[in-house]
């Protein structure tokens, strides 16, 4: 070859060493060019160890007394180990076999999932290839022992501890308590540099107090950083440790007795509302629908949430799947009757004639009624019934004023104008703010900012901040007025307006967290303070016409209150209130009914707000009623938590099991003597009676013993009929969730 | 005379007629420095962490493997190679026999691949020795024409003589290995006149094929990712790349020193004493290991380039040329996968990997050009065999 091809073999030589060129050009450039080489040897270091991760517990959350509404409790989780389940089972068909096979013995040990669910689980990109996926919590133990049993025909399965919420009152408070779920990638995003060091398998606070005191709730997980081998195997000591620091518990300002019985009340009042007719259309009167409504409870002192409830309400235990059952969650989601919707802080309302005292506070504060103003503080107005706004010069919807069954209420000042409801008389301080020299609907507007209204309560997350759009038309501003038109207010915001005319003028943000506590010291870490947002100018002058006004909606007869209060022991607890009908086309009016009390030392400021009720002096007013004269007559049930319903009904199954025994017995006996004395059918005769026995021995020591039960055993009976309600409520959504 | 006669056959390096004589042991010598670096860098690749017991399998089994491999060559240097010649259709029939046989009664290795027979406790790749049939083939096929450029007709013949083991050793599937053949191939047509349009041609076809081929279903899964890994890196099936690369750079200048590799001794970097033993090298020798393992590779492949200029016939010169190309490119394959200048597709470091079938191929090659190198006045030994073969 020699004198064959020496260029080409030439050719081939110069490729070659163009190779080694290139293969030295790298090498230096990876082990001699300095910034290159500390990259690599940094990466290096970091690459022999690996961190493990200590959840850290999530703080528990009180009510004011102490009482624990959201506990930690330890129960069996089922996870995949993704990387030997992968290993184990890698056809697709396979895999989908296997979630078949395990969702179904996991729905027969007692804990209802989906094979789809488990499949969207192994396939979620959140968990590594090598991460523990988990599938279920709160596995019953038979599970783990299959598991146990059966370990080769589910790879990679496994069972580990693991804290969930618990409800020790069960769906007590749901709205306000919410509920933890998986972090979403959005906020992994916006927490990665979080000092409590979010992970992306993490839960976080998605709704409730869950949500607002995330902060607060959180621990700060633990980190042990160890040595690994090439199996990723742990190799001696660890190199560094952080224990977990647990989350702060919080203390709440709800009483969960007062929340039970607001609760109660405000379902009561919905279900009555349903029962009453809208006799609107005289010819075809019609039930009212009554879809919902809100009750809130404040202490005008700080604006403190005592209690805030939302109907209908859900199950905040549904969100304790591990995975969600979307199909299920889009029920909920979806349905009509908005139960995930918190009413209370998130209802879309207009605040109907409760809105007239701010009305009223404005124009006194404006001076439109004073001596230069449109009507003197005292002076009296004629109202007809019927008003049509600005004469002729007003067009179109909203420029006809009517009282509630254009019912003329003749001479009214300001006190006979809250006390009765005038629309007639705050529609003309509306027009006259719009149409007046000197004035404008703004001063009006920025009152009602004053007092609240237009502002996120921030300690509530999911609260809205409602709206007052600047009216532009007279009749617009006679609407606004009187709490109508396109205004929307929360029933927290009224509340919270009414508990500053309560306390004489400080408006505070409503507050819902009382302190956080260290959980192992138990030392308060914050004691919340309650946060002034304004202090109104409130002489008496202003002052006492409102009261006085607010005294009549109870107490007079043409009071729009006054039947609702008729049997309340208003000489021990004088009610100041306001009702409120709220128009809502198409659809039937809002009742709604803002209240305090007890004068003149107000310690309960309190709103119920039922959606498409009727009149707002019969369908809230008695709601608030129910629950002033509980407080009033320190008549308040002291809520047993589930366990306690549980030992209760179980312990009042056990007397009945031994009232049967011993009538058993006592059959037996007789039957025995029976015969004796011939010897025939006796013992069928007396078993049926015995049967009844029982229950009367059970209702009788239920009234025979102490009110003040505590789920002691000498309550026992007593509370035996609320234990019965209660229960009821939990099996039958376990039921739901079996449904497929 | 008689004494002379005597001291010839006694002695045949003080006879310059005999072959023995201008025999060049610089390849020998570099192929048993890289092996004792290979020996080096397997032991701290695979000895475990167990400082009281560690594992000494795979040295021992590789310095075995070194051995036969000394002894092979001693063998194959001692018979003339132009009995190749004569041998070359059996040796590449049988070659296409096993590459067949494989896909029946193969060991199947990790992600499916079919490329190895089993021996009790060893494991034969037959495309491995499959280098070797291919270069013997060509050079058998080429040195027929002995002047002029290449005819279409050889080429296309050429072609379709190399074609079928590549496609058998595509369909193992094992595309580092078939991209050597490929090498092995191209460089023998260039040196053997093909024609510069011919090649030049051969060259796009042979583009728009692997384009095709990459978005064909015989590749696997795993083969196109880390194939595209490397068009674009930020592709999740980089990571073994990664981590090699940051073994290298952890080495720097002089390198860890021997066992103290972190990214050696975590196991991040696939296949250590095997494919990617050039990490091993480059974390705990550094730039200076790495040097003088590419120093006895530039010395072996400039003896072999030597070996081939020098070559006493077309048959011997393109034997050592196939030699060349392939030490070349696997050289440059297996160390520039390591370094992120070529594509992940596993193959083993000539002389240095851990592996048998390697390491006899490898030394099978330099004793073939040794053999090819030390005739190549051989007039004597034409009368021997060249006579019977011609």
């Amino acid at each position: 070859m020699n004198e064959q091809s020496p260029l080409r073999l030439a050719m081939l030589g110069v490729l070659v060493v163009g190779m080694f060129t290139s293969l030295f050009a790298r090498m230096w450039y990876l082990q001699v060019v300095e910034e290159q080489r500390v990259e690599a040897q940094t990466q290096a270091a970091e690459n022999l160890t690996r961190k493990v991760f200590i959840d850290a517990p999530r703080g528990r959350v009180l009510d004011r007394n102490g009482n624990v509404l959201i506990d930690n409790r330890l129960v069996n989780e089922v996870v995949i180990d993704k990387f030997e389940f992968r290993e184990a089972i890698p056809s697709e068909s396979g895999q989908r076999d296997f979630a078949i096979k395990l969702a179904t013995e996991i729905s027969a040990a007692g804990r209802l999932i989906k094979a789809a669910d488990i499949e969207a689980a192994l396939n979620d990109q959140k968990y590594g290839p090598f991460d523990l996926v988990p599938i279920a919590t709160d596995v019953p133990e038979r599970f783990s022992i299959l598991i146990g049993e059966r370990a080769h025909e589910f790879p990679g399965v496994d069972i580990q501890k693991t804290t969930v919420r618990f409800y020790p009152y069960g769906t007590r408070a749901a709205h306000l308590l919410g509920y933890v779920g998986p972090i979403s990638e959005d906020r992994y995003q916006a927490l990665r540099t979080s000092p409590k060091l979010y992970r992306r398998t993490d839960e976080i606070g998605e709704a409730g107090v869950e949500a607002s005191l995330e902060d607060i709730l959180r621990g700060v997980p633990g980190e042990i950083v160890i040595e690994i081998d090439s199996l990723g195997n742990r190799i001696g000591e660890p190199l560094s440790e952080r224990d977990p620091v647990p989350g702060n518990d919080v203390q709440l300002t709800i009483d969960i007795n007062l929340q039970a019985l607001v609760e109660d009340e405000l379902e009561r009042g919905v279900r009555n509302a349903r029962e009453r007719l809208d006799d609107t259309d005289e010819d075809n009167p019609v039930e009212y629908k009554a879809p919902g409504g809100a009750m809130v409870l404040l202490d005008p002192d700080g604006s403190r949430v005592l209690a805030m409830a939302s109907y209908p309400t859900y199950d905040q235990r549904f969100f304790l799947q591990t995975v969600r059952p979307e199909t299920e969650f889009a029920v909920l989601r979806d349905d009509p009757a908005a139960p995930l919707l918190d009413r209370a802080s998130a209802g879309n309302y207009a605040p109907g004639s409760t809105f007239k005292l701010i009305t009223a506070y404005a124009a006194m504060d404006s001076g439109l009624l004073g001596d230069r103003g449109f009507l003197k503080l005292n002076q009296f107005l004629v109202d007809e019934g019927v008003w049509k706004v600005g004469g002729d010069d007003c067009f179109g919807p909203g420029c006809t004023i009517e009282n509630a069954g254009q019912k003329p209420l003749g001479d009214v000042d300001i006190r006979l104008a809250i006390a009765e409801s005038s629309n007639i008389y705050f529609g003309q301080l509306g027009f006259q703010f719009q149409v007046r020299q000197g004035f404008t609907a703004d001063q009006l507007l920025d009152v009602a900012k004053d007092f609240g209204y237009v502002s996120r309560p921030d300690a509530i997350t999911g609260a809205i901040t409602g709206s007052i759009p600047p009216p532009e038309t007279a009749g617009a501003a006679a609407n606004l007025a009187v709490g109508q038109g396109l205004m929307i207010a929360t029933p927290l915001q009224i509340a919270n307006s009414y508990a500053a005319i309560a306390n004489g003028g400080t408006v505070y943000s409503p507050m819902l967290a009382e302190a956080a506590i260290d959980q192992a010291t138990e030392e308060i870490v914050i004691d919340y303070q309650p946060r002034e947002i304004n202090t109104l100018y409130m002489p008496e002058e202003f002052y006492e016409p409102l009261i006085t006004g607010l005294i009549g909606v109870t107490t007079d007869e043409d009071g729009t209150a006054y039947e609702a209060f008729q049997n309340f022991p208003l000489d021990r607890f004088l009610v100041l209130g306001k009702t409120g009908t709220v128009e809502n086309p198409p659809r039937q009016d809002n009742a709604a009914f803002a209240a305090f009390g007890p004068w003149p030392n107000p310690q309960y400021a309190a709103v119920t707000y039922i959606e498409q009720a009727g009149l707002g002096g019969e369908a809230a007013a008695p709601v608030v009623a129910a629950v002033f004269e509980r407080i009033a007559n320190g008549d308040i049930d002291i809520v047993p938590t589930e366990a306690e319903v549980d030992d209760l009904v179980s312990e009042a199954q056990a007397l009945a099991e031994e009232e049967r025994l011993q009538s058993e017995r006592e059959a037996q006996l007789e039957a025995e003597r029976a015969a004796a004395s011939d010897g025939d059918d006796g013992s069928f005769a007396v078993l049926v009676p015995g049967g009844d026995d029982i229950e009367d021995r059970a209702g009788e020591s239920g009234t025979g013993e102490t009110d003040a039960g505590t789920g002691e055993s000498g309550s026992a009976g007593s509370e035996a009929p609320v234990a019965g309600d209660a229960t009821g409520l939990a099996p039958e959504e376990d039921d739901e969730e079996q449904d497929p | 005379m008689a004494t002379a006669m005597e001291n010839r056959s006694l002695n045949p390096r003080s006879d310059p007629a005999s072959p023995w004589w201008h025999i060049d042991v610089t390849p020998l010598l570099a192929a048993m420095g890289l092996g004792i670096v290979g020996l080096i860098a397997i032991y701290s690749a695979t000895r475990g962490r167990d400082a009281d017991n560690y594992i000494t399998t795979f040295i021992e089994r590789q310095g075995m493997f070194l051995v036969v491999g000394l002894v092979l060559v001693v063998l194959v240097v001692a018979i003339d190679y132009r009995w190749l010649l004569r041998f070359a259709p059996i040796i590449y029939l049988g070659t296409i026999g096993l590459l067949l046989l494989l896909r029946v009664f193969g060991v199947e290795g990790g992600l499916g691949v079919r490329s190895w027979f089993r021996f009790g406790s060893f494991l034969l790749q037959p495309s491995e020795f499959g280098k070797i049939s291919l270069v013997v083939v060509f050079a058998a096929l080429m040195s027929r024409r002995t002047e002029g450029p290449m005819p279409l007709s050889e080429l296309s013949m050429l072609l379709a003589v190399g074609m079928l083991p590549i496609a058998l050793v595509v369909l193992q599937p094992d595309i580092g290995t078939a991209m050597i053949y490929v090498a092995i191939v191209a460089s023998m047509l260039l040196v053997g006149r093909a024609e510069a349009h011919h090649l030049i041609f051969l060259v796009a076809v042979s583009a728009v094929g692997f384009g095709l081929i990459l978005n064909s279903p015989v590749l696997e899964e795993y083969q196109r990712d880390r194939l595209e890994s490397f068009l674009d890196p930020d592709a999740t099936a980089r990571y073994n790349q990664n981590q090699a690369e940051i073994a290298i750079g952890n080495g720097g200048i002089t390198g860890t020193g021997f066992g103290e590799g972190t990214q050696t001794k975590s196991g991040l970097v696939p296949e250590q004493q095997t494919d990617f033993i050039f990490t091993v090298i480059g974390e705990e020798f550094g730039f200076a290991g790495g040097t003088v393992l590419l120093g006895c590779y530039a010395a072996l492949l400039w003896r072999l380039y030597r070996m081939a200029r020098l070559a006493g016939d077309p048959f011997g010169a393109y034997l050592v040329t196939g030699v060349f190309a392939m030490f070349a490119f696997q050289m440059f394959q297996a160390v520039g996968m390591t370094m992120g200048i070529m594509p992940v597709t596993g193959i083993p470091l000539p002389f240095v990997s851990y592996g048998g079938s390697s390491a006899l191929t490898s030394f099978l090659a330099i004793a073939i050009a040794i053999n090819v190198h030390m005739r190549r006045f051989g007039a004597g030994i034409d009368a021997e065999v060249g006579s019977s073969s011609r």
